[in-house]
C-alpha cells in the first residue's frame, strides 16, 4: 500500500467526522472565545494561542502551538533538542441532552513543523508531518453564575489517543554524529486543559 | 447516533486495514544508517556460504515439529523459560519481518535453509529484495531465495549483512556422494539494484559482486570475518532503530553504555553466521575467557595474548583491559539459559586503556576446539541434547582476524533515507 493511500485512510474517519456535523436547529446560538492550552506551559518556552467559534453544537477551533523539548527523559539521555510547533483544526460537537451538553468529542488534526538540533554540532533536520486525534471533553462554566465577565471564563479538559499515520517514517539520523532521533509511537496520549474566555455571544 | 456509529465502523476498519499490513518491516527496510562500520575501501562480499537447512519456517515451534524438521530442542534448561531454547523459527517469524516467505513440507520433513550474506558496506535497506540474488549450487542447479531481510541484522549501526530463505540444499557435507549446496552467490540487477554505502559516503550497485566457496557448514562451522577497534565515544550510537516498538525486545539495550557505563575502546567483530556456545543457548557479556584472546604487541617486540578479563596487561604503549563482550543482550546481575542474546554477526570486546596502546593491538584470535577453548556454532548447531542421528552444522574453527585499526578514521557511515 502507498503511503498516499494510507495516510488518506488514516484521515477517512476525520472526513467522516467533518460531513456527520450538522446544525441542530434546536437551539441555535454562536459564539467565539478565545483559549490557551496549559499544558503547553510545561515546557520552557512553551504557549498556545486558541481560537473557537461554535454555532449551536458544532466547534471548530484553531490554534498554534510552540512546543519544544517535550520528551525529557530523552533528551536528557541524547542532548538533542527539539522545537515543535504546530497547526491544530479542530472540529467537535456537542453533545444534545441536557445534562450532557458539556460535554463534547470531535478530531483534531495537526500539522508540525519541527526542528532537531544536534548536542555540540549545527546540524539541524527539519521537519514537516500530519497527526491527529479522536477527542472527548469537558467544557466547564465554574463562574457561569456570575453577574460580571467573569461567567465568560471558562475551563476545557480534553483528551485522546493521537496517531501518527506515517510514523514509521519519522524516525531521523544526524548525519554529522550518527545520533539517532527516536520515532514517536504510532499512538500516544493527546490531552489538554484550555482556559477559555468566550468574547462574542448571539 | 447513526452517524457516530457510522463513524466508529470506518474508523475501526481503518485502523483494522492498516494494522494488517507488515507495519514493522518499514522500520527494518527504511535505509537508515548511524554509526555503521565499513569493513574495507571497497565494496565486497566477505562470506556468503551456506548457513544451516531445513529448520526455519515451521507451523507451530513444538518439539514435534522441530524434531521431524532436524533441529535442536533443549530440555536441559536451568530456567523457566524452557520455550525459547530451540533452533527453528515459526513462519510468521519470518514473513512479519522479511521480503518473500518460507515454507514447510511435512512430507518430506523439510522446511527453509538459511544463508547469511555479509558485504563489506552497510547496505541501503530499502532496496533488499528476493530478486537481488542468485545462487548456483555445486549440481549445477541456479536457486533464487524465497525470502530475503536484514533481520538479525537491523540495528542502525549494523545492517551488513543481509539472510536470505529458501531450498539451498542438503546435510551431507562437502566432499559426501550427493551433497548438495551453493558455491556461487551473485548479486544480480532488479527494478531496485542492492545498494551499498561506505567510504566517503559513495553509494554503489551491489550488482556484479560475488562470493564463491567449495566449503558448507557441515564441513566447518562459522568464523570471523572482519574485526575493528574504535573509540567508543560519548554516547552509544546507533543502537536499535530509533525505539518505538522495536526497543522491545528481549535483548536491546545491549550496548557498552548499558553494560559497562561506557569505555575506551570497542573492537568489534563481524561474523560469517549467528554465534552461539552450541546453536541454541546464547552468549552472555561474560564469556570472553571461554572463547577470545586478543594479541597485542609487547615491550620487548612479542606477542602478549590478553586471555583473561579484568585484568591489566603491560604492552607497548601503555596499559590496557578487557571489560567484557557487549552487542548481545541486556545487563543482568546473573546469566543463565535464559539469557536472550540478538543472534546477530556482530560481537563487541570492550576496553580501557591508554591511546597508543590500543594502537598495538593486532588480531583477535578464537582458539576454538583445537587451541583448547570452546566452539562457536551457528543456529543450525546440535544445542547440548541433539537428537540422535541428525546432522547438526560443525563447530567453527580456529581463527586469527587482523584488526582495522578505526581510532583515527572510524570507518562508518550515517545515513538519513529521508534526506535523500
Amino acid at each position: 500500500m502507498t503511503s498516499n493511500l494510507k495516510t488518506f485512510l488514516a484521515y477517512l474517519p476525520l472526513i467522516s467526522a467533518s460531513y456527520a456535523y450538522g446544525p441542530d436547529k434546536q437551539s441555535p446560538k454562536f459564539s467565539l472565545a478565545v483559549q490557551t492550552d496549559l499544558m503547553a506551559y510545561t515546557t520552557k518556552g512553551g504557549y498556545s494561542l486558541w481560537a473557537t467559534a461554535r454555532h449551536n453544537q458544532n466547534q471548530l477551533s484553531l490554534s498554534f502551538v510552540n512546543y519544544p523539548n517535550r520528551d525529557n527523559s530523552f533528551y536528557k539521555e541524547s542532548g538533542l533538542k527539539e522545537n515543535d510547533r504546530f497547526l491544530r483544526i479542530g472540529l467537535s460537537r456537542y453533545w444534545g441532552k441536557k445534562k450532557m451538553k458539556n460535554f463534547f468529542y470531535g478530531v483534531n488534526v495537526e500539522f508540525h513543523w519541527r526542528e532537531l538540533l544536534e548536542d555540540g554540532s549545527n546540524e539541524i533536520i527539519k521537519d514537516t508531518y500530519w497527526q491527529f486525534a479522536p477527542i472527548v471533553g469537558y467544557d466547564w462554566f465554574p463562574l457561569k453564575n456570575k453577574e460580571n465577565q467573569l461567567k465568560n471564563f471558562s475551563t476545557m479538559l480534553w483528551a485522546g489517543p493521537r496517531f501518527h499515520p506515517n510514523y514509521y517514517k519519522q524516525d531521523r539520523v544526524f548525519e554529522n554524529t550518527g545520533s539517532v532521533y527516536p520515532i514517536p509511537d504510532f499512538i500516544n496520549a493527546s490531552f489538554g486543559i484550555n482556559l477559555s474566555y468566550t468574547f462574542l455571544k448571539k | 447516533m447513526k452517524k457516530n456509529i457510522i463513524i466508529s465502523v470506518l474508523s475501526l476498519v481503518t485502523f483494522a486495514f492498516i494494522g494488517c499490513e507488515k507495519i514493522i518491516e518499514y522500520s527494518f527496510y527504511n535505509s537508515n544508517l548511524a554509526g555503521a562500520d565499513y569493513w574495507s575501501d571497497e565494496p565486497k562480499i566477505l562470506s556468503a556460504g551456506l548457513g544451516f537447512t531445513d529448520i526455519i519456517g515451521v507451523d507451530e515451534l513444538t518439539e514435534a515439529n522441530v524434531k521431524l524438521v532436524g533441529g535442536a530442542w533443549d530440555t536441559q534448561v536451568s530456567c523457566s523459560d524452557e520455550a525459547s531454547l530451540h533452533t527453528s523459527v515459526k513462519d510468521n517469524g519470518v514473513e512479519n519481518f522479511f521480503k518473500g516467505t518460507v515454507f514447510f513440507d511435512k512430507t518430506n520433513k523439510v522446511a527453509a535453509d538459511a544463508l547469511p550474506v555479509v558485504f563489506s558496506w552497510p547496505i541501503l535497506t530499502e532496496t533488499v529484495d528476493i530478486t537481488d540474488f542468485q545462487l548456483t549450487l555445486n549440481t549445477g542447479e541456479v536457486v533464487k531465495p524465497t525470502a530475503a531481510g536484514t533481520v538479525p541484522n537491523w540495528e542502525y549501526n549494523e545492517r551488513n549483512t543481509v539472510v536470505l530463505f529458501g531450498d539451498f540444499g542438503n546435510r551431507f557435507k562437502s566432499n559426501e556422494a550427493g551433497a548438495r549446496f551453493p558455491v556461487k552467490v551473485e548479486i544480480i540487477s532488479d527494478d531496485n539494484p542492492l545498494q551499498l554505502i561506505g567510504k566517503d559516503n559513495q553509494i554503489v550497485s551491489a550488482v556484479g559482486l560475488s562470493w564463491t566457496t567449495t566449503k558448507n557448514p557441515y564441513d566447518e562451522g562459522p568464523k570471523l570475518v572482519g574485526a575493528k577497534l574504535n573509540w567508543v565515544g560519548k554516547k552509544a550510537i546507533g543502537e536499535g532503530a530509533g525505539g518505538g516498538i522495536r526497543s522491545n525486545t528481549p535483548y536491546l539495550p545491549n550496548d557498552e553504555f548499558t553494560l559497562y557505563g561506557g569505555s575506551d575502546f570497542r573492537l568489534r567483530m563481524l561474523t560469517s553466521g549467528g554465534f552461539s556456545p552450541d546453536g541454541v543457548t546464547s552468549i552472555y557479556p561474560t564469556m570472553f575467557e571461554k572463547f577470545f584472546k586478543i594479541h597485542v604487541k609487547g615491550v620487548d617486540g612479542d606477542t602478549i595474548k590478553m586471555d583473561k578479563v579484568g585484568i591489566e596487561y603491560n604492552v607497548l604503549g601503555g596499559k590496557l583491559k578487557i571489560i567484557g563482550l557487549s552487542d548481545l543482550g541486556k545487563k543482568q546481575d546473573s546469566y543463565d539459559d535464559c539469557y536472550v542474546d540478538d543472534k546477530d554477526n556482530y560481537i563487541d570486546v570492550i576496553l580501557v586503556g591508554d591511546d597508543a596502546a590500543a594502537r598495538n593491538i593486532t588480531f583477535l584470535e578464537i582458539p576454538s576446539l583445537a587451541g583448547g577453548y570452546s566452539a562457536f556454532y551457528n543456529p543450525g548447531g546440535p544445542g547440548r541434547t541433539p537428537y540422535p542421528n541428525v546432522k547438526y552444522t560443525a563447530p567453527g574453527p580456529a581463527d586469527l582476524e587482523p584488526v582495522i585499526m578505526c581510532l583515527d578514521n572510524p570507518m562508518r557511515v550515517n545515513y538519513d533515507a529521508k534526506r535523500h
